[in-house]
């Protein structure tokens, strides 16, 4: 038997999960709820490298259980903390059960590449979408490249490239809406961050994201594999 | 027979009668299904068998187009021939008011024209019913195929007596025999209470209501839940009402009737569509709010700025749902959890 009760491990440290949340705030909230209910000694939370699942994060572990949770909201540590942490039973809906073993990483970053990283990565192969113009402020279009479906959105700010299927039911997102910051499929209102592709409420699967880059005023995508 | 059915969030078994919905069977068992419209066209209790014989008795419903297997089916549609098992949504949580639905006989009664294209009735049921504003009943009529779902206006504890209104439908099954006469003391089947888009006054939030022509009985409902509570002493309410032009209007008075009991809070707009508002209208109904338009552009108008706490209920013709969920999502910024609609189909 361990040391601890229960030993929670969050990632704070890998390419995606402290992007995809405030996950040193999770790891505050979580050690400020175990001393408020006054289990130090039983519960020990620790910050973690990476699990290698980047793109379902945020992601924490809870042992002894060996219990997973992916796409962990702020909101969600309350449940997680009284529910597992302090009462014993895990979160069935924050569980993340992938079906495959091991490594399970997913492209979820859907900014254009900074020039520097996109050499370090065996030349990602761009091909052009669009013209920039094609996708004006605050819209977004479904563009058929190379016999993918990809989807342009435009935040207000900045251009970038989802899966065109809602992950749910394969309905289109381009009927959906979206803020800037949230993009809405109408269908049965999963929600997705637009910055990570990340689902958010009753979003159980998140959006594979493409990176992006501009050339004069063409719009390339890098499809990858 | 044995009905057995997994989601993310637990196992559950249920037994389920010879020709009774598996959706039926599982939300009358406590087993809380996931579902919608309980009427085949969501696809929201999408389910897949994994063992087991099931038989979907509307198998072209439009919920179909959901389907990514030979094995998935409606359980709203699908009675169970022998022990199942199947894979299901994540299950609900139950919510207040409301109870178990089960079947119930009832007697139609006091058919009266609302308007040209509108009538209400009521049923009385064989045993009294609790059930949440906003909730709606499936009403199958001997002779009729398939069941219907209306919107309770009425909201009672123990309610023995169910109201419902009803728009003139060509070709609508239960409509058209309503509009054809002579059905009082006709008895029916009644399976209730079904339905999300509930109100309870514990939410403690601002309540905005946007309604196209018969979408309006719900919200009666929630209106009456909330007027009773005396939800509009603390929380602001906003009621949109669309119709074509002033002929389509009905339960005028009963929206007046509880726009009067809080003044100051609860404010109600009838948007025309379709003509400008005459002034006998207007006259006739100084409380309100009259704008020429489709209600969710009048109520964009009308609501801006004014969305913080705001819980949101919408219901109506398709386009009109969508139209108000772009609104809402969109400009209104409101999270899902604080939308509740229900898009007749």
């Amino acid at each position: 038997m361990g040391q601890y009760d229960r030993h929670v491990f969050v990632c704070t440290s890998g390419d995606t999960c402290p992007v995809q949340g405030d996950t040193e705030k999770f790891v505050k909230t979580l050690r400020a709820g175990v001393q408020k209910a006054n289990l130090q000694a039983a519960v020990r939370v620790n910050k973690a490298g990476c699990f290698s699942q980047c793109g379902h994060g945020p992601m924490m572990v809870v042992y002894p259980e060996n219990v997973w949770y992916a796409g962990v909201q702020e909101s969600d540590l309350e449940e997680i903390l009284t529910s597992h942490i302090i009462g014993g039973y895990p979160v069935e809906r924050l569980r993340y059960e992938p079906g495959v073993k091991g490594a399970n990483k997913i492209e979820v970053d859907a900014k254009p590449k900074p020039a520097a990283a996109a050499a370090a990565s065996p030349s990602p192969e761009w091909t052009r979408v669009c013209r920039v113009t094609d996708v004006p402020a605050s819209s977004m279009k479904e563009f058929a490249v190379d016999g993918t479906s990809v989807l342009i959105v435009h935040t207000g700010t900045e251009l970038v490239a989802f899966q065109a299927m809602c992950p749910h039911e394969a309905v289109p997102l381009e009927q959906g809406v979206h803020d800037g910051c949230l993009l809405t499929c109408l269908e049965h209102t999963w929600q997705f961050d637009l910055k990570t592709g990340a689902p958010v409420g009753d979003a159980e699967i998140g959006l594979k994201g493409y990176p992006l880059k501009t050339e004069g005023d063409e719009l390339y995508v890098a499809l990858g594999r | 027979m044995k009905i057995v059915v997994t989601a993310r969030n637990g196992t559950r078994a249920f037994e389920c009668e010879p020709g009774e919905k598996i959706l039926h069977a599982g939300l009358r068992s406590g087993v809380e299904l996931p579902y919608e419209c309980a009427t085949g066209t969501c696809g929201t209790c999408k389910a897949r068998l994994t063992s087991g014989r099931v038989e979907s008795q509307w198998p072209e419903a439009p919920g179909r187009k959901y389907f990514k297997t030979e094995a998935d089916l409606l359980t709203c549609q699908s009675v169970a021939h022998e022990d199942c098992a199947l894979e299901v949504g994540p299950l609900k949580t139950s919510e207040p008011d409301t109870s178990a639905p089960r079947v119930f006989a009832g007697v139609v009664g006091g058919l009266r024209g609302l308007t040209h294209d509108v009538v209400a009735f009521h049923v009385d049921l064989d045993a009294p019913l609790d059930f949440a504003a906003g909730q709606f009943a499936l009403l199958t009529v001997p002779g009729v195929a398939g069941a219907r779902a209306y919107s309770m206006v009425n909201f009672d504890r123990r309610a023995e007596r169910l109201s419902f209104v009803v728009k003139k439908k060509p070709g609508g099954g239960i409509s058209e025999w309503l509009f054809a006469g002579d059905v009082d003391g006709t008895r029916l089947h009644v399976v209730a209470p079904l339905g999300h888009a509930t109100f309870h006054p514990d939410m403690g939030k601002h309540v905005l209501c946007i309604a196209g022509g018969s979408g309006i009985a719900g919200m009666m409902s929630i209106l009456s839940r909330a007027c009773g509570a005396e939800h509009f002493a603390r929380w602001d309410g906003h009621v949109f009402f669309g119709v074509r032009t002033a002929r389509d209007g009905f339960f005028l008075d009963d929206l007046e009737a509880f726009r009067a009991r809080h003044p100051g809070r609860l404010a109600v707009t009838v948007a025309l569509s379709d003509e400008d508002v005459p002034e006998a209208l207007a006259a006739a109904y100084p409380g309100f709010g009259f704008a020429r338009g489709f209600v969710h552009a009048v109520a964009g108008e009308r609501m801006q700025g004014r969305y913080a706490g705001v819980r949101a209920w919408v219901a109506g013709p398709p386009p009109m749902v969508d139209a108000s969920l772009r609104l809402l999502l969109r400009e209104a910024r409101l999270s899902p959890a604080d939308i509740r609609y229900d898009k007749f189909s």
